[in-house]
């Protein structure tokens, strides 16, 4: 057997964002030439770690050591230069320049003269792509390619600038399964040219196709690394997830009434960043809350601003309690009963300059209970009634007045929430990440209040990227991927595998016994 | 914790509004340091000039009457540029607006037989509101249907709304003679004035209502909250429900309205018939009125006031020494640029000095 | 008949020129991400400075020097509002322009007591081109033609080149389309943008030096008259791109010269004829819209 060398040594990593513990004592080995991959729920902090070993954020404690030496690194470019290279999940491509000069960007060959030097460059993109496997067009521009053409140019940075340790961060997210299939092959060939592959995933399925060694973060903790032989995807989730949920509680049973949201062959167009909504005829009861799990950018976005008003529909229809709401401005859809917790806290629910009264009754200004003269409201009025919402969800402030951008995470979400559930009485509630940045008690609170509206008849439709919350609330969990539905599995003592099956995601439905 | 309080006191934004004031008085005081030096240069007295240009002015009867002459136009323009940047909307066409205000006015005052002095006065007005405000509607329309920028299309249209103007007076108002003027008003369609010869007139206090009545709509209506929230935010406001078109449309033309007024007041008031290119700028003087204040309409009417008298202290200036009024006009873009920066220039600055004493202290040598 | 024709391309070439310039110059602040609509304040600036400078020199091309650094020297507070004080780009654009509007008239009146025009000042010399001159009839065009409409192409060529061959180009175009991407490749985006900003100054500075010493003989107040954003149309309507901006101006500037061709000669009046070049940049900016909508595939770099 050969000299096993060093790779990567990460030991005693803890990252404190102001109190808040992304990453505590992680200490993990990446051999050299392996494919290793990292996985994790959303927010285990994976994402974090490989912020920190890119050169991105620094670690509060603990210390990096590469071949054997300790590394310290002051930027991205420091990184680079020792041979880290990562793909980002959400690509940093410039759409208007082709594919050569996005792949030389910052590291351009150049002529005597002080242009660049196109051939050389072209036959240094060559080499790679031959290493790699792959080819693609060079004059082409990075916006006209399809996603998974983009992540080999992504891919190609990286390797045009000699990078022996590749860090692919969620490359399989925004995948077709023949690309994914694409990208399994050619991190098989880089592994054979030499270089160490670090894959971060939750997708279980690709994770034991591919690596080597897989080490598992859960929730900001190294829980273990296990060859590709000791794996199993039951023990893989085992370790991500642990054996209990860590779910007090299961939805409450209620009667189920009349539809209340009936979605047909819901389609919306494909935008720059988005997912397009590909033919979703799916429906939402009274009396129910429809979870949909899934990692963002599978077209959760989407649902909800389609539903809403916000995106235009190309194809297919929206009925919400009874009306076709598919072309209806948001005003009106509003005024129906649909309320809505976006996912966006600061940029999608609350104007952060703006005074508590102010985003306390955002969009509701005009109503009769706030009516003084004619069309005017009476400021008193309003301001009694938020100060009443903010004792009723325990909001911890100064002064109505003060800027929202005052209150904590936790306090912002509770105004939103209290804005949309119990100023106006709705009767259809999107809530997205609806307990993002709330302690315990707080969380707790929330699920209090969803229940109660289910129980008094509302229908919800829930979208979390914590699963232990769609499994905790959901009576359905419908699942998206890639803006298709891929599946509606009903909620009843739902067991480990069925939650590997949800955070797998993009796996059809075996046909059980 | 603090107390739940219901109504806000100024404690509350005790240390922010405070602080607001503070840096703005702050930045204009530099800015006259920074005066001093041109003053220095052509070899006149900072101090005297000063004097001329805050103090005198404020020491008659007669001085306090040009000033306050001198000040309904920038209140006006001051409002119409707050309400469209608490918008996030740059209405730089306010120029043109006066001047279609104007000549609506004009046209009204000249050509329609009303004999009601009350009735034709607000006729007048109501047509320099209704033509400059539609002219403001176009950019707006521009913007929402085209994503044309406002500060494009508006700079264009005071350029084409100049042209228009010139052209029907000159072919369809104007009176016999060489001036490019129309007749004189008649005078029930005059505003009156306060103090004759002085400029200042009825016009001042409907300024002073404009006011009121934006604040009211600014503080305590949904047309005023909502155009805070697009103004901050718009995709917050357009999840709440909020139609950003519609409210950018309202905030343009009411923005579009108020110049108008300032037009009419011009024409109606201090010079009592219409002529080409009877602004001096205020359009532009508006916007700096409403950077100043911060975006704050009672801050408009105040600092409207002391660029008034910035404005006739220049003119004042220019009688006693050879300073001419551009510089104050200098002045007051240098106000404007670090008022804008508010503290951040002055960060600067003082880091980078820091960085100076720190090394001298240490005495490690340079870097 | 064909006398007023060269007579409308004479005057078609010099409308274009400062248009061209500061056109061209703009492109790269624009394109790397800070928006620039103090070109109008830059010109005015450099047109002053040319002036000054020819007439403290007693030489028009110390004046162009003149025009030139400080066209610079408007770019760089520009820039550094922008980029490091990171105040809003459309405020601090129009900042400049009342700055360079008051200061011009303020130093006119202190040094000259008169606040409308300088005195005549030494101008930089017009040339014919050799051959092209003598052609019959069209050869009229290319007589009497100043220094810097001559250096048009070289400036519209060089940007051309700096854009799209040099590192700097890219650059600059990353930049402005996604900066956070630029700077995880280690580019250092506001040196990028300092310097994209004051290409526009340098050329803004040209531009103005030729409406005071180019074309005529000597600063006149206001005397840019809107050209500055005329200049940010043939932006738009160039498709940022210096060929496109370039065609733009002349285009413009062919308006231009038909607007001073016709008046008095057509039964239209006057002012509508004026309007015209404002318009059609109203038109342009809405043309511009149009055609991103409608088209599906990216948009090149290079596309016109």
């Amino acid at each position: 057997m050969g000299v096993r060398t060093d790779g990567i040594r990460m030991n005693g990593i803890t990252k404190d964002f102001s109190g808040k513990l992304a990453l505590e004592d992680v200490s993990i080995h990446i051999q050299e030439g392996t494919i290793h991959a990292i996985v994790g729920e959303n927010g285990a902090g994976k994402s974090t770690l490989m912020s920190i070993l890119s050169g991105v954020l620094q670690p509060t404690k603990g210390t990096i050591s590469i071949d054997g030496q300790e590394v310290r690194f002051r930027g991205t470019r420091e990184a680079t230069r020792l041979g880290i290279g990562m793909v980002y999940q959400h690509f940093m491509l410039i759409p208007i320049l082709k594919v050569w000069q996005n792949i030389i960007l910052g590291v351009e060959p150049r002529k005597k003269s002080g242009t660049i030097h196109q051939a050389q460059a072209i036959r240094e993109i060559q080499a790679a792509c031959e290493a790699y496997g792959t080819t693609l067009n060079m004059e082409e521009l990075v916006g006209n390619l399809t996603v998974g053409e983009q992540q080999r140019v992504e891919i190609l940075k990286v390797l045009y600038r000699k990078a022996k340790y590749i860090i692919l961060d969620e490359p399989t997210a925004v995948l077709t399964p023949g690309e994914i299939q694409q990208l399994l092959d050619s991190m098989r060939a880089l592994k054979k040219a030499g270089k160490t592959i670090l894959f971060i995933s939750h997708k279980l399925d690709e994770v034991l196709d591919v690596s080597d060694e897989i080490s598992v973060l859960r929730q900001g903790r190294y829980m273990g690394t296990v060859t590709r032989q000791e794996a199993t995807k039951e023990r893989l989730v085992e370790m991500m997830v642990g054996r209990e949920i860590n779910i007090d509680g299961k939805p409450l049973p209620v009667e189920r009434g009349n539809p209340a949201i009936r979605l047909q062959n819901l389609t919306t167009g494909k935008t720059e960043f988005g997912c397009a909504l590909q033919g979703i005829s799916v429906e939402a009861y009274e009396g129910e809350v429809l979870g949909f799990a899934g990692v963002d950018g599978n077209g959760q976005q989407e649902l909800v601003e389609s539903i809403l008003g916000l995106q235009k529909v190309e194809a297919g229809s929206i009925m919400v309690l009874g009306r076709d709401t598919t072309h209806l401005t948001t005003d009106k859809i509003r005024k129906m009963g649909v309320a809505c917790i976006p996912p966006d806290r600061q940029h999608e629910g609350l104007v952060m300059d703006s005074s508590i009264t102010h985003n306390a009754v955002l969009g509701n200004e005009n109503l009769p209970q706030f009516r003084w003269l004619g069309p005017l409201f009476s400021v008193e009025k309003i301001r009694t009634r938020v100060a009443q919402l903010l004792r009723d969800f325990d909001v911890r402030y100064g002064s109505t007045e003060e800027p929202v951008r005052d209150l904590s995470g936790g306090n912002q979400q509770k105004v939103i929430i209290a804005r949309e559930c119990a100023l106006t009485d709705p009767q259809v509630i999107l809530a997205v990440n609806p307990t993002r940045g709330l302690d315990i008690g707080a969380i707790r609170f929330v699920y209090e209040k969803l229940e109660e509206y289910k129980a008094a008849g509302k229908c919800i439709i829930l979208i979390s990227t914590e699963l232990s919350e769609i499994v905790r609330l959901s009576d359905r969990i419908g699942l998206l991927y890639q803006g298709l539905l891929m599946d509606v599995l009903e909620n009843r003592d739902i067991d480990l595998q069925e939650i590997g099956a949800l955070m797998l995601g993009g796996v059809k439905k075996e046909v059980g016994p | 914790m603090k107390d739940k309080k219901l109504v806000p006191t100024l404690a509350d934004k005790g240390s922010s509004f405070a602080r607001e004031i503070g840096m703005i008085v702050v930045n204009i005081f530099i800015s006259m340091v920074l005066g001093s030096i041109l003053i220095l240069a052509q070899g006149e007295n900072p101090l005297e000039v000063y004097y001329y240009l805050l103090i005198d002015p404020l020491t008659s009867m007669s001085g306090i009457l040009k000033v306050l002459g001198k000040t309904t136009p920038l209140i006006f323009c001051g409002l119409a540029a707050t309400v469209a940047f608490r918008c996030s909307l740059f209405n730089v066409g306010i120029e043109g607006q006066i001047y279609l205000g104007g000549l609506a006015a004009a046209a009204v005052a000249l050509y329609v037989p009303i004999s009601t002095p009350v009735l034709k006065v607000l006729c007048c007005l109501a047509a320099a509101m209704a033509v400059a405000g539609a002219w403001a509607a176009l950019a707006g329309w521009l913007k929402i249907r085209f994503h044309v920028h406002e500060v494009l299309s508006t700079i264009m249209l005071n350029y084409v709304a100049s042209a228009m103007v010139s052209f029907l007076l000159l072919n369809f108002m104007k009176e016999d003679g060489i001036n490019p003027r129309t007749n004189p008003f008649p005078e029930n369609a005059l505003l009156p004035q306060l103090a004759p010869p002085d400029q200042v007139n009825v016009g001042l206090f409907l300024s002073l209502l404009a006011a009121v009545v934006l604040i009211f709509l600014i503080y305590r209506t949904s047309l005023g909250w909502r155009i805070d929230a697009v103004g901050k935010n718009m995709t917050a406001a357009r999840f709440a429900g909020i139609s950003a078109k519609k409210v950018l449309m309202a905030a343009i033309c009411i923005s579009g309205m108020l110049g108008g007024l300032a037009g009419a007041e011009r024409v109606m008031g201090a010079y009592g018939y219409m002529e080409l290119n009877f602004s001096p700028g205020y359009g532009y003087d508006g916007m700096i009125v409403a950077v100043i204040a911060r975006n704050n309409p009672v801050g408009a009417v105040i600092v409207g006031l002391f660029m008034g008298l910035l404005h006739y202290g220049g003119v004042n200036i220019n009688m006693y020494t050879d300073i001419s009024i551009e510089w104050v006009y200098v002045l007051i873009a240098v106000m404007f640029i670090l008022v804008v920066a508010d503290s951040r220039i002055i960060n600067i600055v003082r880091r980078g000095f820091g960085r100076l004493f720190r090394i001298g202290k240490r005495g490690e040598g340079v870097k | 008949m064909s006398g007023i024709i060269v007579s409308i391309l004479s005057r078609m070439l010099v409308g274009a020129t400062p248009l061209a310039l500061a056109g061209v110059g703009g492109i790269f602040g624009e394109r790397s991400g800070v928006t620039n609509i103090g070109l109008e304040g830059s010109m005015l600036l450099g047109a002053f400075g040319a002036a000054m400078g020819s007439y403290y020199f007693g030489n028009a091309w110390m004046g162009l020097i003149c025009g030139v650094l400080i066209g610079l020297l408007s770019a760089l507070i520009h820039a550094y509002l922008c980029v490091t004080v990171k105040i809003d780009h459309v405020v601090s654009g129009l900042a400049i322009n009342i700055f360079a509007t008051n200061l011009t008239v303020y130093v006119l009146g202190a040094v000259f007591g008169n606040k409308g025009n300088s005195p005549a000042v030494a101008t930089l010399p017009k040339v014919d081109i050799p051959l092209l001159c003598q052609i019959p009839v069209v050869g009229q065009i290319f007589t009497n033609l100043s220094v810097i409409t001559l250096m048009v192409p070289v400036v519209v060529i060089a940007a051309y080149w700096l854009l799209y061959k040099f590192p700097f180009g890219i650059r600059v175009l990353a930049a402005g389309q996604n900066d956070q991407a630029a700077e995880t490749l280690g580019i250092d985006v506001g040196r990028v943008r300092y310097a994209s900003i004051l290409i526009g100054g340098f050329c803004c500075g040209l531009a103005g030096a030729f409406l005071s010493i180019g074309n005529m003989n000597m600063f006149v107040r206001g005397m840019v008259s809107g050209r500055g954003y005329i200049a940010i149309a043939t932006i738009l309507f160039g498709r940022y791109n210096p060929i496109g901006v370039t065609l733009a101006a002349v285009f413009f500037g062919l308006v231009d010269a038909l607007q001073i061709t016709l008046q008095g000669n057509v039964a239209i009046p006057a002012e509508f004829i004026q309007c015209l070049p404002y318009v059609l940049t109203i038109l342009a900016a809405v043309l511009a819209e149009m055609k991103t909508r409608r088209g599906r595939k990216a948009l090149s770099a290079y596309s016109l």
